[in-house]
């Protein structure tokens, strides 16, 4: 035991010297190990000491030097056996003390930190008051805190002047979450890089997600009370970083539906509100956005008396990006089939292909696309399929005809030459095409609708006006798909052909 | 879904089983497009262990065809499960990848 010697201890002990000095000693010394602590006289004495006592614990010595009466040697056992209870009472009070002011300084910080932590719902700022704090408190080089939710990246956060790489923090917090109850790791050989020595311990959030803050390289090692304290810190945050999560989630749903809600807009905006009507056709279109809308478009434009132009086509991919893409499809078609000479439909998708490959292969998507001719003096459709599915014939007299797409679709390859298939009318025809959201609805059980169940629903309404037709469909799908959510756009034209004058 | 990254010879495969749709995409494109850069374009992606693909997926493999073949490289697809070449030759993207039985033809095929 080191003792600090005050001034208090000095005159103490040279008014208890003056007395041996009174009876005949010419120094007093107080030794600790070969070190004077105090003498009185401060010179050096030259002859050896009279009697000398020691105790037993402290390692302590009492010289006195003179020509002292022996009887008086019991009385030095007393006056060093006061002055070490004296020292050693100072001592104890002093450590005291210090524990009272580190205690307090620790109450001081955590009420700060807590302060601190109510003024935000940033995650990081929240992450990083904490590690700085902890590793305040606890003097590390370092700290991190590893959250990690199902089927979310996980978030890693640290602080420290030598950054560990995320991997092994992400090692560590494993290393940890195999068995919480064990907080301090040591061992070298157990701990991922960059770290001497690492304590654990778990911040109280929601179950779903795993969260443990790591504190590393404590000169010395962790001990229990590190544990205590680091527990309190992260008690303390817990709730906080809650919140923040929460925050944070609820500020991200509002993005993607406010992204929702503008792509719904830009979707059903363009789509056109109206359909123009033709002797001899009844044409019949609509389209029904999922919750996350997709990128489902349709048009029916006319060109003259006795032709209009009808395409159905789905970009790739969902929200934004393939709404933005989908609206730039919709204005090359709308305005080649109004505008360019052709008379075959592939024409209009080679020009898409041409105008738009660049667009898609930057953003890596593409879209399938039908684009039908019907000219009502002829009786012909021409039409040109690129990727586009389902597309059903309903032949007057026989059962409806599934038409394979002849082409890929739109996007893929930057040159490309498509094609266009014809089919004479007869009157009672039925032409459909619709978009895969039709036979890929699910029901809760994950079955499709299906190709088949699409054929006899519309083979069921055949007889009805294209209106109906469409209805009939739809509430057949959503017989079948009962409680389960649309997951992807319905898109459907139907076009009836009637001859003049039937 | 499960993906297991493999090669065979100078070729890479990537084996992917279960449900391949939007929310499996990024890693599988991660992968692709890494390949390609380290000068490995071509690639075998094996779908015998996929039972569903949706658009975004298909779209990922059209990223990853055109990414080879700008590398004069590219990308064969085999052991289509029956839903899945339906959904190939529905959208006549059986036109735009070469599609092999098994992984030794694709192999072959380069």
């Amino acid at each position: 035991m080191v003792f600090e010697i005050s001034e208090k201890h000095r005159t103490i002990f040279k008014s208890l010297a003056s007395s041996w000095i009174r009876i005949g000693a010419t120094c007093v010394q107080l030794v600790q190990g070969d070190e004077v602590l105090i003498g009185c006289p401060d010179s050096v004495p030259i002859s050896a000491p009279i009697f000398s006592t020691t105790t037993r614990d402290s390692n302590l010595t009492l010289h006195v030097y003179g020509a002292v009466d022996m009887r008086w040697a019991p009385s030095a056992d007393s006056m060093l056996d006061v002055f070490v209870s004296l020292l050693t009472a100072d001592s104890d009070l002093d450590s005291l003390t210090a524990a009272l002011v580190e205690t307090q300084d620790r109450l001081v910080a955590l009420y700060e930190l807590t302060q601190a932590t109510r003024r935000t719902l940033d995650v990081t700022v929240l992450l990083d008051l904490l590690i700085q704090q902890s590793k305040h408190l606890l003097d590390v080089d370092g700290g991190f805190v590893v959250l990690k939710e199902k089927n979310k990246n996980p978030i890693i956060h640290q602080v420290s002047e030598k950054p560990l790489h995320p991997a092994h923090m992400d090692a560590a917090a494993t290393l940890y979450h195999r068995d919480p109850n064990r907080h301090i790791f040591k061992d070298s050989e157990t701990l991922p890089g960059g770290m001497r020595n690492v304590m654990m311990v778990s911040l109280p959030v929601r179950d779903e997600i795993s969260a443990a803050m790591g504190l590393f390289n404590k000169s010395g090692n962790f001990t229990t009370p590190d544990i205590k304290l680091a527990k309190t810190i992260a008690g303390q945050i817990g709730a906080q970083l809650e919140n923040a999560l929460l925050h944070k989630e609820a500020v991200e749903r509002t993005r993607l539906e406010t992204e929702m809600y503008i792509a719904r807009q830009v979707q059903t905006a363009i789509l056109p509100q109206t359909l123009p009507k033709m002797e001899g056709l009844d044409i019949y279109a609509t389209s029904i956005p999922a919750l996350e809308v997709g990128g489902d478009f349709f048009d029916v434009i006319d060109r003259s008396k006795e032709s209009l132009v009808f395409a159905l086509g789905d970009v790739t991919g969902k929200g934004m990006p393939a709404a933005i893409l989908m609206s730039m499809v919709h204005t090359v078609i709308k305005s080649a089939s109004r505008n360019m000479p052709f008379i075959n439909p592939h024409e209009v998708v080679n020009r898409l292909n041409h105008d738009m490959y660049n667009d898609f292969s930057n953003v890596g998507m593409f879209t399938t696309v039908m684009i039908g001719l019907l000219d009502s003096s002829t009786h012909s459709l021409r039409y040109c399929n690129a990727g586009q599915s389902p597309i059903y014939y309903i032949p007057v007299n026989g059962e409806p005809v599934l038409l394979e797409a002849q082409d890929i679709p739109v996007g893929i390859f930057d040159v490309h030459t498509y094609s266009t298939q014809t089919i004479s009318l007869s009157s009672g025809d039925i032409f459909v095409a619709a978009s895969d959201g039709f036979p890929e609805s699910c029901n809760p059980a994950g079955e499709m609708f299906g190709y088949e169940r699409m054929k006899s629903a519309l083979n069921l309404s055949r007889d009805l006006p294209s209106k109906k037709i469409v209805e009939n469909l739809l509430d057949s799908v959503y017989q079948f798909c009962g409680t389960h959510p649309q997951e992807d756009d319905r898109t459907i034209v139907v076009i009836k052909f009637q001859k003049s004058g039937e | 879904m499960e993906i297991i990254k493999a090669s065979r010879g100078n070729l890479s495969v990537l084996q992917l089983k279960g449900r391949f749709d939007a929310h499996e995409v990024e890693p599988v494109y991660a992968w692709l497009a890494e390949q390609v850069k380290a000068g490995n374009a071509k690639i075998i992606v094996n779908l015998a262990g996929v039972n569903f693909i949706d658009s975004t997926a298909l779209s990922t493999l059209v990223r990853g065809l055109k990414l080879c073949r700008e590398q004069s490289g590219d990308l064969h697809i085999c052991m289509l499960q029956q839903p899945v070449r339906v959904i190939f030759e529905l959208t006549r993207l059986d036109k735009a990848f070469d599609i092999f039985p098994t992984e030794e033809e694709a192999a072959k095929g380069f």
